[in-house]
């Protein structure tokens, strides 16, 4: 119970150092540092969908209304994430860890996989971010080298949060 | 058991689409304004917060000198529209000028996103106004968007959608200038006729089409000039460092009225 709490205090952390990213931290055009899908991973595999759902849309808001700039961008990069979760760790991690792990994390199912999920949850999200902020008003190229860059820096940094922070905590 | 799993199935996509459609309207009308005013709570803990921490910031950049400075600035801009009124109006007995500014500071300022904005001290109590145009001495900063009591929301130049009506000083050309989304010190002017005499170094300033900017407030120089078509584009290096915004001028057009009550009768 005492973890359960010390887990989300954690996950409440890490959703102020994106707030406090989004507002002070300037690292330009070219990149968009978020560490909501780690938010969104953190979300138990077997929580009904329509809860996760529910719950991605909920902290992408959040996130709009604390960070600035345009309302429902990430509301609307998190709800894909959330709904897309679960498909993409049955279907390219694998199916049978589900029933294993309650939140995946590095320990849990080895650093590789989890990369590889980590990863492509950050790409939906910043694919989705990126086209509805920039779409119509910056050149194609532009948004495909803006999502590169992200996606680099935010997997890295996520894998480092949940490497030092989060995953050693839900070992303990 | 199958037909409760397909309702199952049915809600969720529902929900995900419901959602998304939500957010993607959310988007769509740009609702930085929307959040600025349903959530006045939270912003008002906001610009506390921001506040605080710009006060801090000009405790350590010589805050009061700073000050003074601006107030000066503000002095000598308003000296300066009364003799251009006067210039332009040497006819008349009674002049008032054009344009009047409120000086103000920033209080928050964001410059890493496609859409930005910026948060000023004065607000709805010292007549700001939405559709304000907001400069600093080194060129042009936004339009005000939303108006409280104290304080008001300016949209940034550096927002994909703003456009600026400016021209080369040295012989008048004009075209939109809007900001190019990669840097923030450099922004594009285009329509340029491609017989243009244009060279780098040239200087741009505002053309004065509008009713937000007064004319011949320097901008930038132009630092690329690549040809479009039949059309230049200009790569101009803005004279203002948005990273380093603190004292603006708010615009007061005089004559806006006078002006919308034409167009309103053009339309007609």
């Amino acid at each position: 119970m005492k973890s359960n709490i010390w887990n989300i205090l954690l996950y409440v952390l890490v959703f102020i150092l994106q707030v406090l990213i989004c507002n002070y931290l300037d690292v330009g055009a070219y990149t968009y540092i978020c560490l909501i899908p780690l938010l969104i991973l953190g979300i138990p595999l077997k929580t009904n969908i329509n809860v996760t759902i529910l719950a991605g849309f909920g902290i992408g808001l959040l996130l709009d209304v604390f960070s600035g700039g345009v309302m429902g961008l990430n509301a609307a990069a998190a709800t894909m994430v959330a709904a897309f979760r679960g498909l993409i760790y049955d279907n390219v991690i694998n199916r049978d860890h589900r029933y294993n792990t309650e939140t995946p994390s590095i320990s849990s199912i080895g650093l590789e996989s989890y990369l590889l999920y980590l990863t492509l949850c950050t790409l939906i999200y910043l694919v989705v971010y990126t086209f509805l902020e920039c779409i119509g008003a910056r050149p194609f190229f532009f948004i495909l080298f803006r999502i590169a860059i992200s996606l680099v820096i935010d997997a890295a940094l996520a894998l480092i949060i949940s490497n030092s922070i989060l995953d050693k905590e839900s070992s303990n | 058991m199958q037909r409760s799993r397909l309702i199952s199935v049915i809600s969720t996509v529902l929900l995900f689409i419901a959602l998304e459609v939500l957010s993607i309207v959310m988007v769509s009308k740009n609702s930085i304004v929307q959040r600025y005013r349903i959530m006045g709570g939270v912003r008002n803990s906001q610009s506390a917060m921001w506040n605080t921490s710009r006060k801090v910031q000009y405790f350590i950049n010589y805050r009061v000198e700073n000050e003074r400075l601006a107030q000066e600035n503000l002095k000598l801009r308003e000296d300066l529209e009364r003799y251009r009124t006067i210039m332009d109006n040497r006819d008349s007995l009674i002049v008032e000028p054009l344009y009047s500014y409120i000086q103000a500071r920033v209080i928050k300022n964001s410059t890493n996103k496609q859409y930005n904005y910026i948060i000023l001290n004065k607000g709805a109590d010292k007549g700001i106004k939405p559709g304000m145009g907001v400069i600093t001495d080194k060129g042009i900063v936004g339009v005000v968007n939303a108006v409280e009591k104290h304080h008001c929301q300016v949209i940034s130049f550096l927002s994909a959608d703003q456009r600026v009506s400016a021209k080369l000083t040295k012989n008048g050309s004009f075209g939109p200038l809007s900001w190019n989304g990669h840097s923030v010190m450099n922004a594009v002017m285009s329509e340029i006729p491609a017989h243009t005499e244009v060279a780098v170094g040239d200087t741009i300033s505002t053309s004065g089409f509008s009713t937000i900017y007064p004319p011949d407030i320097p901008i930038g120089r132009v630092a690329k000039i690549s040809e479009n078509g039949v059309a230049l584009d200009l790569t101009v290096a803005l004279f203002q460092n948005f990273s380093a915004l603190q004292y603006v001028y708010v615009i007061t057009n005089n004559n806006i009225d006078e002006i919308k009550s034409l167009e309103e009768s053009n339309e007609e």
